[in-house]
Formats: structure tokens, sequence, C-alpha cells
């Protein structure tokens, strides 16, 4: 703590002896010139000064401060033109770029939306940012495009099973993945169990993956931070864009409120497998859908204050006959207000709401009862960021959270059932941070920061305290009182050196706590997953992450080559107990183990990122463990993630200005499981034995998509295009899960029952533009 | 939830497939596992014991023979006679609530040994059958049997269920315990594997009232199904299975 307190005294007595100087600023926003969307992570460079420049921030603002001269300024952002301005700087001045995307005869797929060696430049470790335009082109299940797919494609990153939408980041487990919409936390970002992520593609701006070594802004999960943020809505035009696919339909609307002053967008997505479901005799009393919106507006109030109000809503929906019911989904509203304070100050101010629920309901002649849970949060953040000078940028603020955690609870008919005695559990999570990017010199660059995080039990409720699953003490909370708090100081520190113009080293540690846990006993991820908050038996999750890397470009940036390793330590990790009773015991918290993980991994990546071809090709070698108090005779243990091998290659080609082919494959070792050891019998009934916990090993896992896509002509006011895939090409029969049980047809044998699900998925989707 | 996965991926997808397949699995060493059970109903209190094998064995589990088995209540020990390979019973002593019973088997040089305590006895009202919901996808009708009975005001009880239907004995482990129903009447349905409950079959049903480690036992042997496997928690010390001392309440009913 110490030392990381004298290297911001450093930074900041850095900055103060260059402001000496006499200096100016230029600030400003960079736009798209044809939607009026701003521009995330486009670039401002100086020509006169090769080494300096900026990005502009999630709100397209960008600051740079330089001594007095006159110089060239270049702004540029991948897919379009560049812009040179030439400014006198003897005061203040704004600028506001308006870039064009590039014409038809440069037609290349670039891969990653940001400059040409930012690689080997940028200072944050282990962060991919998402680009749209590609995820389009890449075959999907069902030909759903789909970020949270695309993502499990990247190192480091593993699905949570096949054409599912959960990911596993560097041996964390699914929840320990932060995952924001316009800065709202999503609580289960998947659809129909898994099979489609939350995220309407058609809505979606920009999304930024972090695996661990998260700058100091983001907090509150130990793995990762997906950061999605939605379209504003073109300022300029009205635009109707949708799709029609083989399992769901899109349609999304965008345009101006008053031109280039206020603008709009609402996408939706609804899917009609009930539809089908309904001209079968089978299934024709069952219903299976889901939905969501995505709507956002904003508004200029003046040159230098601009709000914006985004909401998302999705809900999905699956009943068999009238008996059996189940229905979750999240609710997110976000309100921010950006103000621009000075030409170096950039203020952002968000109201953020945040809820997941789901509901089972069954219904019965005689019982009727449902199960249900669900977690609110309301939301504060306060952030500043301030651009000191050309070598150092600081970002700080607050963060406040309220949540209200219902777990689930059993609820029926009074004569039948008794009230549940769970009842909702109320918190406050709040931190401060601060996180500055200090550049010293042209090779090197620092990026220190600190978050302090402090959870606070609030009072409604009684919790117990357990030693083994036994209670041995309570405490009683009022309504209005105030429990235990966590504080805990989460230093972030990332370096980087330039080696020479083609290779650079990086380095960093991060330390990240988590202070919500989703409790999940089952194989794969369920809507009924419960979340629980910290409590007297519940600590925060810490995990503490070093890694390191090496990144080296070819032939003038076209290719780029990464190698990073990781370790990571994993406190205070939650699971629970074997057999452990989740809907009827009154306190979950009695249910529940405790221990520690660590994971460890290389991880490489070799790209193409410029021609006709383009591509990727990414290795992960990675080991996940656990030692949980109570399971596998409390010896480390595979965790259920544990991989050794991921293979992802990824391979795209643009025929011509209308066609284009792309390609995935992925291979990688089978998820640790446990299989039986041998048999027994218990009332006639055969029942397994079992030995070590997840020492055996699902078959290896490997699979060929493939895609094409045509694009109609842009230049007419209506767009079409169409994308043609197919899943699981040579139609292996890869094991979703394996199953032992009695022959069915010969009594004295038992069997292992292999199931697999996708085999040769075609898939056909239109897309449309006017 | 796997079975709910597993059926609307089968809607939608209509392509999930199953196969047997060959599979190597690790050995483990012979262990003995004990079904050990005492109650009420002047029955005698019988143990058997068998061993484990391997998975790829045909399913004859070997009877240990030759144990030396005893029982108490605290006061009177008896030591069990081997009336069947690997079946032991009692001839004097009789089980009744309230009493916690001790078992005691030596054999093959090793001692396994297990506590359970008889609990109150909880009358059976009566049995209802209800058209099921998940049963008539091919237009038949099937049942489910709901056991109708008064939960005592103290909380704690733990019930287990037996039924066999038409002679053949439904295999599921049905437990249940008081939590969400405590001093309630008592009338949640079964939910069975099978065999089927079809109108005019006949209806044997078992109610026990069972101790909590028995009910821990059948009911983490039953979790098996969606979540990461693992060995049931036994109340036997040095071996598998479980010994349970219960009240008996039978009822036998036709479906109609």
């Amino acid at each position: 703590m110490k030392k990381l307190l004298f290297i911001f005294i450093l930074m900041v007595s850095f900055t103060s002896v260059m402001l000496a100087q006499e200096k100016y600023t230029i600030s400003g926003s960079v736009k798209d010139k044809t939607t009026g969307e701003e521009l995330i992570g486009a670039s401002i460079r100086v020509v006169e000064l090769p080494n300096v420049g900026i990005r502009t921030n999630e709100y397209g603002f960008y600051s740079l401060t330089l001594p007095k001269g006159k110089y060239v300024i270049k702004a540029s952002y991948i897919g379009f033109e560049e812009m040179l301005q030439t400014i006198n700087l003897d005061k203040n001045q704004k600028i506001n770029w308006e870039l064009s995307k590039k014409g038809r005869e440069i037609k290349e797929v670039k891969i990653l939306a940001k400059k040409a060696n930012e690689n080997l430049t940028q200072t944050t470790m282990g962060m991919e940012k998402i680009n749209m335009t590609e995820i389009a082109k890449l075959p999907v299940l069902f030909g759903e495009k789909d970020i949270l797919k695309t993502i499990q494609l990247l190192p480091g990153v593993k699905s949570a099973g096949e054409g599912n939408s959960g990911f596993f980041v560097r041996g964390g487990a699914a929840d320990q993945n932060l995952i924001l919409l316009d800065e709202a936390p999503v609580y289960n970002a998947s659809h129909l169990l898994g099979f489609f992520s939350t995220f309407n593609s058609d809505a979606i701006k920009d999304a930024t993956l972090i695996k661990g070594n998260t700058p100091a802004q983001y907090g509150g999960r130990l793995a990762s931070v997906l950061d999605v943020k939605m379209n504003e809505g073109n300022d300029k035009e009205y635009h109707v864009a949708g799709g029609i696919g083989l399992i769901s339909s899109r349609l999304s609307i965008e345009g101006p409120i008053q031109k280039e002053k206020s603008s709009f967008l609402i996408t939706g997505r609804r899917t009609y497998a009930d539809v089908f479901l309904k001209a079968s005799e089978k299934f024709k009393d069952n219903t299976l859908y889901f939905y969501d919106f995505n709507a956002k507006a904003n508004y200029r109030i003046n040159k230098n204050n601009r709000i914006y109000l985004s909401g998302y809503l999705g809900r999905d929906v699956l009943g068999l006959g009238n008996q059996f019911g189940i229905n979750w989904g999240n609710k997110t509203a976000t309100l921010r207000w950006n103000s621009i304070i000075n030409p170096k100050l950039f203020s952002n101010t968000s109201l953020i709401y945040s809820d997941y629920n789901y509901n089972i309901n069954i219904k019965g002649d005689s019982v009727s009862f449902n199960i249900n849970s669900q977690i609110q949060d309301y939301n504060f953040k306060q952030e500043f960021q301030y651009y000191a000078s050309a070598k150092s940028a600081w970002r700080f603020g607050y963060n406040g959270i309220h949540h209200t955690l219902t777990p689930n609870r059993f609820i029926g008919d009074a004569n039948v059932f008794n009230k549940s005695a769970r009842v909702g559990r109320s918190s406050l999570e709040n931190a401060l941070y601060v996180n500055n990017t200090y550049t010293v010199n042209s090779k090197f660059s620092i990026d220190a920061g600190l978050r302090l995080s402090a959870y606070t039990i609030l009072g409604g409720d009684t919790y117990n305290l357990y030693d083994n699953g036994v209670k041995k003490d309570s405490v009683v909370l009022a309504k209005g009182g105030f429990g235990k708090t966590y504080i805990n100081p989460e230093p972030r520190f990332s370096i980087s050196y330039q080696l020479n113009d083609k290779s650079s080293f990086k380095a960093a540690y991060a330390r990240n706590t988590q202070h919500l846990h989703l409790l999940s006993n089952s194989t794969t991820t369920n809507p009924t997953d419960s979340w629980i908050g910290n409590s007297y038996n519940i600590k925060p999750e810490i995990a503490d992450q070093i890694s390191a890397g090496y990144f080296r470009n070819f032939n003038d940036n076209s290719y780029e080559f990464s190698v990073e390793s990781y370790y990571k330590d994993m406190q205070n990790q939650v699971d629970f107990k074997n057999g452990a009773d989740i809907n009827t015991v009154p306190d979950v918290e009695s249910e529940l183990l405790f221990g520690a993980g660590r994971a460890y991994g290389l991880e490489l990546l070799f790209k193409k990122k410029k021609g006709k071809f383009t591509g990727w090709v990414s290795y992960t070698l990675s080991k996940t463990e656990r030692k949980i108090n109570g399971i596998n005779n409390d010896n480390w243990y595979n965790a259920k993630q544990d991989r050794r091998h991921d293979l992802a290659i990824i391979g795209m080609y643009q025929v011509n200005q209308k066609w284009s082919l792309a390609s995935n494959f992925v291979l990688y070792t089978g998820n640790a499981v446990t299989f039986p050891t041998g048999k027994y019998i218990v009332d006639t009934k055969t029942v397994f034995l079992y030995g070590e916990r997840n020492a055996n090993r699902m078959p290896i896992y490997h699979r060929l998509d493939f895609s094409v896509n045509y694009e109609g002509n842009k230049n007419k006011k209506w767009h079409g295009s169409w994308n043609f895939g197919l899943y699981n090409a040579y139609g292996r029969q890869n094991a979703y899960s394996i199953d032992f049980q009695d022959d069915p047809n010969d009594a004295t044998k038992t069997q292992a029952v292999k199931t697999s699900l996708f085999r040769w998925v075609p898939s056909i989707t239109y897309n449309f533009k006017f | 939830m796997k079975k709910i996965t597993f059926y609307i991926m089968s809607m939608i997808a209509l392509s999930a497939c199953t196969k047997v397949i060959d599979i190597d699995l690790n050995s483990s060493n012979q262990q003995i596992v004990v079904e050990a059970k005492i109650a009420d109903d002047a029955s005698p209190c019988t143990v058997k014991l068998t061993k484990t094998i391997n998975f790829s064995d045909p399913n004859a589990f070997p009877a240990v023979q030759g144990a030396v088995v005893k029982i108490t209540d605290g006061t009177t020990i008896e030591t069990l006679t081997e009336t069947a390979a690997g079946v032991y019973q009692t001839t004097s002593m009789l089980g009744v609530s309230g009493k916690t019973y001790t078992l005691s088997i030596v054999t093959e040089g090793k001692t396994i040994t297990a506590i359970s305590t008889m609990p109150a006895a909880v009358p059976l009202d009566t049995i209802l059958f209800l058209k099921s919901a998940f049963g008539n996808q091919n237009g038949e009708e099937t049942y489910t049997t709901i056991p109708r009975f008064q939960d005592p005001i103290t909380p704690g009880n733990n019930y287990r269920f037996i039924q066999t239907i038409n002679d053949s004995l439904d295999k599921t482990f049905s437990v249940d315990n008081d939590n969400l129903t405590n001093g309630k009447i008592y009338r949640r349905p079964i939910f069975s594997q099978g065999p089927k409950i079809r109108l005019g079959d006949s209806v044997h049903f078992e109610m026990q009232c069972i101790d909590r480690p028995i009910f821990d036992y059948f009911t983490s042997l039953n979790s098996n199904v969606a979540t990461t496997p693992s060995n049931p928690i036994t109340n036997i010390v040095g071996g598998l299975g479980y010994f349970s001392a219960h009240t008996v309440f039978r009822k036998s009913v036709q479906v109609n």
C-alpha cells in the first residue's frame, strides 16, 4: 500500500512539473458523419509528436494538452477515412470531428477496431475490443449472431457448454464475470437456458472484454469485465433495420428527435419456436419463447452537456401444459449525464437500475405453489476523467449500489405450506477508486489504480453463523440497522515497455473482490441459480492475478502475435455441500461450503488483420483447481471448467464486394467430470460409487462451422444481406452429457449413455436496412 | 432441470440424440454395502450385506456371508442370524418408537457401525390420485399418488414413501420433510420415475417416519442427477448404505 501511494505521489508531482510550461488543451468529440454515433476508442494523434496521442473515451470525448505551438492533428478510426487538421495552439480549443466511412474500393475486413499497433502500446493487459461487424459474419448456432459466443473464440475464454452463451474466463466461474449493458449489471445474460445471449447485436455499439487485470473503475467480480455499450441512435436521419432468421426476428428503428440534438433507438427481438410447437400435436400445449427490447434516447442540452436514457427488458417464458411454467428475465435502466466541465475535465453521472428475477409456477388440482427469487439494484455512479497532460490521464470516482436479494423462496397455498422463512436481504456496496495512466517516455507507460470497496450488510433479517452446517450463533439485525462491513483495498497495476516498434512487453497485477455470489449446484448454468450477498458466513471472494505478456507485430502490423501467461489465486470461494437441500431449508447458508481456488495458464494468439483473408488462431493451455473444505476430502480437485487445451481457428475471406465466407474450428479437452468407479445395490436399485471429484474427462470436443454472407447493393435505399450458416459441418456427435444407468433391455447390465445435441444445424438469416 | 433442458432442446432442435457408448472407467476397491432396517411393525430387524463391483461387471452383487452382526437398543444386545446368503435377521428384538439403535458388523477384519433413532409414528390418512401433468403425451392418462396426513406441530418430521404398483416396486427413492409444511395437512405429490399408474391399478403404499440422517441419505443420493455426483451422506461408519429405524404405515388402494 505504501509503495502504491508513493507511486501516486510521484506521478502527481511529475504532472505538476510539466504544467509549469505554457500549455493549452484541445478537446472535443469524434463522431460517425453519417449516423452521428460517437466513436469509442478513436485515435487523436499529433503528426509532429509521434508518441503523443489519446483515444476517445466511452462517450467519444477526448482531451489532449500540448505545449503552445503549431501542429497537425490526425483523427482516425478503423474503417473510417482519417482526417487532418492544422491548428495554431495558442489557446484552449474545441475540435469536434466527423469521420466518414471508407469507400467501397478499400474493402478490407479488420479484426479489431483499434489503431494498427495498439496491441503493443496500450498498457492494460488481457483486453479485447470486439468488432461488431465481424460478429455478423461468423457462423453461429441457428444463425443468431451473438457477442457472448464470439468472445468464446478468444484465448482464455471458455464456453460453458455446447451452444451455450455462458463463459468462463481464466478459471473463473460463470458468476465471476461482470457483464455490463450501458453500465447496468446484467445478472443472467442468457436466454433459453443459455443457448442465446441477452444481447441483441442490432442494439450494440461496442463491447470490450477485460480478463482480470481490470482498471480501477470496474469492480465487484473476480474474473472479467464485459462492458457492452448500446448504440445511441442516428441523430441525422431515420432508419429501420431488421432481420428474419430461423429462430427469431429482429426489428430496430432509429432516428433524430430533434436533428443533431437528440436521437432515439428502439430494437426488439422475439423467437417463434412456439409457433412450430403449436403445429405439433405432441407439444401443442407447451409454450417456449423469449423476447427482448432495447431502447435508448439522448439529448444534447448544450455543447458541454448531454443526457442519455437507456433501458433493456427481456423475458423467457416456458410452459408445459398449464401445470408447469417458468419465466425469467432482466430489466435494466440507465440515466446518464455527461458533462464537459472544462477542456481537461470530463464528468459522467449515472443512475442505474437492474433487476433479475425468475418465477416457477406449479399448478395442480391438489397443490399449487411457486418458487421465485429476485435481485434488484439501485446504483449511483459519479466519475471524473481528468486529462492532466499529454502524458497523464486520471480517472476517479464513486460507485454506490443498494442491493436487495431475495433468495429462492417456496410460496404456496397457506393451507398446505408454511410461510417461507426466507426474506429479501439488503446491502450496500460502495467503492471509491482512482486510476492513472502515465506515459513515462516513448517506451514505458504505467497504469496504476486503487479501488476501495466496502460491503455493508443492512438490517431486516437474522443472520446465522454456521460451523459445518451446524448453527452456532445468530445475529439479529433490525430493519434500518447496519450490520458487518467488509472493507477491501484492491490495488491494480500494469506496465508496458516497448522493446522496439514491433514488439513490447507487459506485466500486470490486480486484486479483485466479489461480494455477490451465484449459488449453483448444477453442472450447467440455470436460470434458477440464485444470487446471495456476503453475510456473517460468506466472506468477500478475493482474487489476486499476476500476468505477463510479449506482443509482436509483423509485416507492417498486418500480423499480430501475443503470448500471455497468468497465475490467479482465489480466496473465499463458495460452493454447495454434497446433496445440498436448496429449496426447503429455512436458511440456504447452512448448505454452503467455503474454500480456495487457483488457476494458471498460457494464452497464444496469432492474427492476420489485413487483406482479403483475415482471421486468427487462439490457443490456451491452462489448469483450474478448487479446494473446498468438505469436498473431495479437503484435497485440491479439478474445477468443472478446467480444460487443458483450447484451440480456436477463425478464417474470413472476402471474395468480392458482395460475397464473403467465414469458418471457425474449435477443439478442446473435455470438461472435468466425475464418473462412477463402481456400483452397488440399495433397495433393489443400482447406485453408483464415486471416487475422487472431477477426476474424469468428457471426450474431446471439436466442431467446424461455415457461413456465407451476401451483401446487397449498399448504395440503394433498401439494403439487404443474407447469411447462410452450417453449424457442426461434419456432424460430430459431441457429448453434451454422459449418464450411467441400468440397461433397459438387460437388467443384469449397466450402460453409459451419451447425449449429443446439435449435428449439422443449418441456418439462414435475412437482414435489411432502409 | 437437466430433464427440462433436454426437453427444450428436443423441442427446438429435434436433433438431440442419445447413444450407448463404451467408456473406460477407473475401478475401486471393493467396499461393504449395508441395507439395514428396523421398524415398529413387529417384523424382524433385517441387515443385508453386499459388496461393490466394477461398473463393467454384470449386476451380480456378491453377498457378504459369515459376518457377526449385532444390534442394541441400549439395554439389550442381540446377535442376528444369517437367514439367507448375506441376509441377517433378529429373532426377538422389535422396533419401538423413540429408541436409539446401534448396529455393529464385524467381517473380514473390519468393524462397521451405525446409529439410528426411530421417530414417533405419524399415521397416514388417505391416498389420493391426481391426473399427471407430464405423463399424458400419447393421449394416455397416468396418475400421481398424493399421500394425505396431518403433520405434527413439532418441526423436524421426515418421511419416506414406497409404492408398489400391481406388484411391481417403484424404485424411486421418495423422501420429504416438513420444512415447508410443518403442522399442516401434508398432501404433496410423489414424483415417481415409474412404473406408470393407470386407472384400475392397485397401489400398495407404505409411509415411513425416518430420522434426519436417512432423509439426508436419500436426498443426497437423489441429488446426483444434474449436479456433480458424489457418494451420499451415510450414517454407516466404515461402509456404504444406510441403517434406518423407522415407523411404518401401509395402505392398499385401487385407482378409480
